[in-house]
């Protein structure tokens, strides 16, 4: 509580004037008399208890001290401070990560989240709140709404979205929007540092709701797994985050087949981690591992794993130009420079950048051939013109300029031709050939040199059945045919989960698992993994920083109390007026 | 002191007063007082027939010889009364000069008792001591002065009611209660309810003094209890006062009426109205005297 009027303090003068007038009042003359015995009869009706006596005989001061001390306390505007509401605006940060899914007793965070978060808006009614939720992109739910009923549908709504938080993203984002103003933000997740708030942010106050409950963690820290001569190997790390041993299960299972291959149980002490490895698993394309085991989380205690795939290597043969390796590593590719023998050892897991024609005649994948080391260019005039390949949607080479070629190989088809000469052609097995050193063209002075470099890298690794591996909600741009359809995504048991309407806005699922994306007939598979980050648990705790202290918010934070004491004070006048009409006046 | 208590000139103008009673109890001792029954004064009261065992020395020889019949010649007797004065000697009675009222009372009905040859017995206390006196004759009447005049202030806390019956003596023909009243009823109840037992005739004179008759006081007053202690805080009003003088009168008019149940004889005196008025006019309109 607090007073807004302190300065109407003084008014406190009066009451103490009528305290100073029951000083000065006459005594009580002390007179002995024979008995007391009719007073005391005259006097019975009005003596009850010494205390009630007291209060009779005093009775009009008493009730002239509270009418007066009352009005004072009226005078200096006495407000209870509202806790929740301090500031006209209410922000609800949800974290949607997937460590949100920890449950305690059987009810998930994010649920006890959920009802926490309709309890406070219930308390809010009329106010103004904005819902957001956090992830890579966070997104607001609901922006400054009013409705209680929509709001408690748009908390109702809310779901897990696996991703993992970014919370100070979010946290900017929620500064952003309080940029005007002073709101108060209320951040439920699990843990939050302190640390990630800056000073002398006055006009927002924050409240972060953690998880104060320790929780018991085992999860699939790694799950990875190698085609070998022998057949697959597959190796799990389970990683125990809780303090005492941990037993349980792990479970390897084919999801095309849907064959068991490995039940066996494990147990890890408190805080260790364990690394399983098994050999000579049958041959298979998607694996997926579980663990089953005594824990809070549930999440983690999946890994999946996509074998023969995700080429994120590329191996740059050392005698091309240094511009090759660049646009490579630009495509977000891991590049090294190899020698001959090196890339013949990496050609099964890596794209190979060379210029050695040998190259197309090896291994079982397809290559990228710059140039040609078997023959001589040939000087070469013309406009560049391309097919619609796949390979230019986003790249157009049409300007630029190519001084020699080499020459064509003859079974190849030609996808882009300088005059009449091919310039670039596909082999059947999908390798792509570039009849030119770069030194030869003005290639690397476009923007679509390093666009056509990309689209390349993801021909190669699309000519394998998977997208890859992604995190949830991840958004990265994937080669698609560019069909109408757009690519259709579903889950492993073939249960329809959305489309997207072309390669370069493809946004993963939430939810971790196998997914097939089918594309213009061709299904291609990936596999949605929990990051690292989402497998930990932590503790952390609920606390309160900053608050509203000037600006409009401010007004809206106090609860006015001083007209309830007005009614009082009227009965109190009320019983004065009567106390005196019977009583008269106390001398 | 004692002069100045009852002065001589006072007991002289009581002198033609005495103390009577209807009651049909006297003592056995020769007094003055007529009994009901025959016996040896000087009035003639009646004839009757001689029967054996009767005294020799009463038949009436003159009748005798006119008449041939032995006639026994009565007299009326003549008896003493027993007088006890019972004084209130509660603090209560010290205040207003009811005290000093009261003594004077005491002494005059002492006197009347001791001249009419009545055997008088005065009894009252104070905290650890008794008082008691019983003479008889007129000779006495000083130290019945005496006596009541050396008791010089009323000084027992014990109330009135719950020691009055232990120092009543027994075959008492009248009693006197001097007292100021200032009890609650029902104790008095219990000590009228029980008097008729001891006395036939109990004659209870209440004590009010003009300071109690009508409370002169202004503003706000302490009043305390000279007997308990106990004080009570009045805001002097009229309306107050009514109230007062209202459960006053009440309380005397319970005692009256308790008085009357009893068959007790019941006036009450004011201080301000003097002994003589009191005993002249009051007690003589009450036949207690003549």
């Amino acid at each position: 509580m607090g007073f807004d009027k302190l300065v109407n303090g003084w008014t406190v003068v009066f009451p103490l004037a009528v305290l100073l007038y029951y000083f000065f009042r006459k005594r009580y003359e002390t007179t002995t008399i024979s008995s007391t015995l009719f007073w005391e009869q005259s006097m019975r009706e009005t003596r009850v208890s010494p205390y009630l006596k007291n209060l009779q005989r005093n009775a009009l001061f008493y009730l002239q001290m509270a009418a007066l001390l009352l009005l004072v306390f009226i005078l200096v505007g006495p407000y209870l401070t509202k806790e929740e509401a301090v500031g006209g605006h209410t922000i609800l940060l949800v974290d949607t990560s997937a460590t949100m899914l920890a449950s305690n007793e059987g009810t998930s965070l994010f649920a006890r989240n959920q009802e926490a978060m309709k309890k406070l808006v219930a308390g809010l009614p009329g106010e103004p709140i904005t819902i957001m939720t956090t992830g890579k992109e966070p997104i607001i739910v609901i922006r400054e709404e009013t409705d209680g009923e929509a709001i408690t549908t748009a908390i109702d709504k809310l779901a897990v979205t696996y991703e993992h938080e970014y919370m100070e993203r979010a946290i900017e984002f929620a500064k952003s929007i309080t940029a005007t103003g002073g709101a108060a933000i209320h951040i439920y997740t699990d843990s939050l540092d302190r640390a990630v708030f800056s000073e002398g942010e006055s006009a927002v106050a924050w409240t972060i709701h953690g998880e104060e409950i320790p929780k018991v963690n085992v999860s699939i820290d790694k799950f990875g797994a190698v085609k070998t001569s022998e057949g697959t190997e597959a190796i799990i790390r389970i990683t125990n985050d809780s303090a005492d041993a941990q037993t349980g299960t792990v479970h390897i299972k084919d999801l095309l087949t849907g064959n068991s291959l490995i039940d066996e149980t494990f147990s890890i002490e408190g805080g260790e981690e364990a690394l399983l490895s098994f050999k000579e698993l049958p041959e298979s394309k998607s694996l997926r591992a579980e663990i089953v085991v005594e824990d809070d989380y549930e999440a983690d205690n999946t890994a999946f794993v996509l074998l023969g795939n995700e080429t994120g290597e590329a191996v740059v043969d050392g005698q091309l130009h240094e511009l090759v390796k660049r646009a490579f590593e630009a495509a977000g590719l891991t590049v090294t420079t190899g020698s001959t023998t090196e890339m013949l050892a990496a050609q099964d897991r890596s794209i190979i950048v060379t210029n050695d024609v040998s190259f197309l005649k090896k291994g079982t994948k397809p290559v990228i051939i710059i140039g040609r080391n078997d023959k001589s260019t040939e000087p070469v005039a013309g406009a560049v013109r391309n097919t619609s390949d796949p390979l230019f949607t986003i790249a157009d080479i049409s300007d630029i300029y190519v001084s020699a070629l080499y020459p064509p190989f003859k079974s190849y088809t030609t996808i882009a031709t300088v005059g009449d000469k091919p310039f670039i052609q596909k082999s059947k097995r999908g390798d792509i050939v570039v009849l030119a050193d770069i030194e030869l063209t003005d290639w690397p002075l476009h923007p679509s040199y390093p666009l056509f470099v990309w689209s390349s890298a993801e021909l190669l690794r699309s000519e394998t059945d998977s997208l890859g591996l992604f995190v949830p909600n991840e958004r990265k741009a994937v080669l698609s045919g560019g069909t109408e359809n757009g690519l259709e995504i579903y889950t492993i048991d073939d249960e329809y989960v959305t489309t997207i309407a072309d390669g370069s806005s493809f946004i993963a699922p939430t939810r971790p698992g196998i997914y097939k994306a089918l594309d213009g007939g061709i299904e291609k598979m990936f596999a949605v993994q929990l990051e690292r980050s989402e497998k930990e648990l932590d503790q952390g705790s609920s606390y309160k920083i900053g608050h509203t202290e000037n600006g409009k918010g401010n007004e809206e934070g106090k609860n006015r109390i001083g007209w309830l004491f007005l009614v009082p004070l009227l009965f109190l006048l009320l019983i004065e007026w009567e106390v005196q009409r019977r009583r008269g006046y106390p001398n | 002191m004692n002069g100045e208590l009852f002065p001589n000139g006072l007991a002289k103008r009581l002198g033609a007063l005495s103390i009577l009673s209807r009651s049909g109890r006297l003592g056995h001792h020769k007094g003055t007082h007529r009994s009901r029954k025959t016996g040896s004064s000087l009035d003639f009261s009646d004839f009757r027939e001689y029967h054996p065992g009767d005294d020799l020395r009463h038949i009436d020889w003159n009748v005798y010889a006119r008449t041939d019949k032995p006639y026994i010649k009565q007299f009326l007797d003549e008896q003493e009364m027993r007088i006890h004065i019972l004084l209130d000697p509660t603090k209560s009675m010290g205040a207003d000069g009811k005290w000093n009222y009261a003594r004077q009372l005491a002494i005059a009905l002492g006197q009347l008792a001791l001249k009419s040859g009545d055997t008088l017995s005065f009894s009252t206390w104070t905290d650890g001591q008794d008082y008691f006196f019983r003479k008889k004759g007129a000779a006495h009447r000083a130290s019945v002065t005496k006596f009541i005049s050396g008791i010089d202030a009323p000084g027992s806390t014990e109330k009135f009611t719950d020691r009055a019956l232990a120092s009543i003596p027994k075959a008492v023909t009248v009693l006197f209660i001097l007292t100021d009243g200032l009890e609650v009823v029902g104790k008095w109840e219990h000590l009228f309810r029980r008097l008729p037992g001891i006395c036939s005739d109990v004659r209870v004179v209440t004590i009010h003094s003009k300071a109690e008759e009508a409370p002169n006081y202004e503003g706000d007053i302490r009043f305390v209890d000279i007997e308990s202690g106990d004080g009570i805080e009045v805001t002097m009003t009229r309306r107050a006062v009514q109230d007062y003088l209202e459960k006053k009168s009440v309380h005397e008019a319970q005692m009256i009426a308790l008085a009357r149940k009893f068959g007790i004889q019941l006036i009450r005196a004011e201080v301000a109205e003097g002994v003589m008025e009191t005993v002249t006019k009051k007690m003589r309109h009450a036949g207690w005297v003549r």
